[in-house]
């Protein structure tokens, strides 16, 4: 084993232990991110592996095949966070507006006509 | 603002022709008017607005999104209703905020109006006529249904809002000759129905895919714009169009 395999098994660990951690997400995401770092590790270790799936489905070089991959694992993660993002603006908005109308400020004939 | 229901006010194509647009207060059997007036960082021109709209006997609310000038001080000394958003959200949300204390207050129609002095205030007779008959749910300013108000609309802009209604069309299936414009009325019916939910611009299409799901009649009124170096300034440029575009078809896809 090359010097280099170890060092990237373990960054991948170390990496997907932080995301485990911090992530509040459904059972499915974080058996997803186990999945992959279970799977990037086995391709570290055995980087032939990845020449050899790539071959069987018709991809000419492993290295390809992940790039095909991460692309598409990227533009996934970058819709789920958009999706994450407007949820949290529209909930954002939502406080902001209970406390504009909850502290609204009145004209002072409107205030009398209250009491 | 008060006006009989059986007897909305007629007036002619213009709206400096029409009468006096009545006082604060609301008795029993009439039309209760509230006029939102978002505001963000406009210290500088909404003490002309809220004055002709306070001169009118109008009821307002300033809906300000989270100005960092002038604009509170200013706003405070008008007998006018002042919500502060304490972050920026954009328009749209102030919009919402607004119609939806409006109809807290017992609103029966609703008018955007924006605080740039850019809408005469004697329109909202004419703009809210249809709503208080029964003719619409919703009235729009338009700037293109007389070739007078049309010529008063720099040529960039009219280019760019003929292509904005392109846009709005495809997208909503609502086609009007002007869907940018700021300057609308709701009745309580469409109130109720409408919540905006885009933030930004982009909630002036939105706001024509609710009338067409909620099956809203809508009508276009004649509205002339008064631009002003400042409300050029701040309005809408290609950039900020181009933005909007993307916001709204991220918004279909996601």
């Amino acid at each position: 084993m090359t010097p280099i395999k170890p060092i990237l098994v373990a960054a991948l660990l170390i990496g997907s232990i932080g995301v485990l951690v911090s992530i509040r997400s459904r059972f499915v995401v974080r058996t997803g991110v186990l999945l992959l770092t279970m799977m990037g590790s086995a391709l570290i270790i055995f980087p032939d592996a990845a020449n050899r799936i790539a071959h069987s489905v018709g991809v000419g070089r492993g290295a390809d095949l992940l790039l095909y991959v991460q692309t598409l694992s990227l533009v996934y993660i970058l819709s789920a966070l958009y999706r994450r993002n407007r949820a949290n603006q529209a909930a954002i908005a939502e406080v902001v507006r209970h406390i504009a109308i909850a502290t609204a400020e009145i004209p002072f004939s409107d205030r009398r006509a209250k009491e | 603002m008060t006006q009989p229901k059986s007897n909305p006010t007629n007036t002619g194509e213009h709206p400096s022709e029409s009468p006096e647009l009545g006082v604060r207060g609301h008795e029993p059997g009439s039309v209760h008017v509230i006029v939102v007036v978002p505001a963000f960082n406009e210290g500088k021109e909404i003490e002309n607005t809220l004055r002709g709209l306070c001169a009118a006997g109008l009821d307002v609310v300033v809906v300000d999104d989270g100005s960092i000038d002038s604009t509170r001080d200013i706003v405070l000394r008008h007998p006018v209703h002042y919500l502060r958003h304490c972050v920026n959200l954009g328009q749209g949300a102030a919009l919402e905020t607004g119609d939806r204390y409006a109809l807290g207050l017992g609103a029966d129609v609703v008018v955007h109006f924006d605080a740039d002095g850019q809408h005469p205030v004697e329109q909202i007779q004419d703009l809210i006529k249809p709503i208080v008959s029964g003719e619409a749910d919703v009235t729009m300013g338009s700037r293109f249904l007389t070739r007078r108000d049309a010529l008063r609309v720099p040529f960039a802009k009219r280019t760019m809002l003929r292509g904005a209604r392109v846009v709005s069309g495809l997208f909503t299936g609502v086609w009007l000759t002007d869907t940018h414009n700021g300057f609308r009325a709701l009745g309580r019916t469409a109130l109720q129905r409408i919540h905006l939910h885009e933030p930004g611009f982009a909630h002036a299409t939105e706001l024509l895919e609710h009338i067409r799901k909620n099956k809203l009649k809508i009508l276009e009124v004649p509205s002339a714009i008064c631009y002003t170096e400042y409300s050029k300034r701040k309005g809408q440029t290609i950039g900020n169009s181009i933005s909007v575009l993307i916001d709204l078809i991220l918004r279909r896809v996601f």
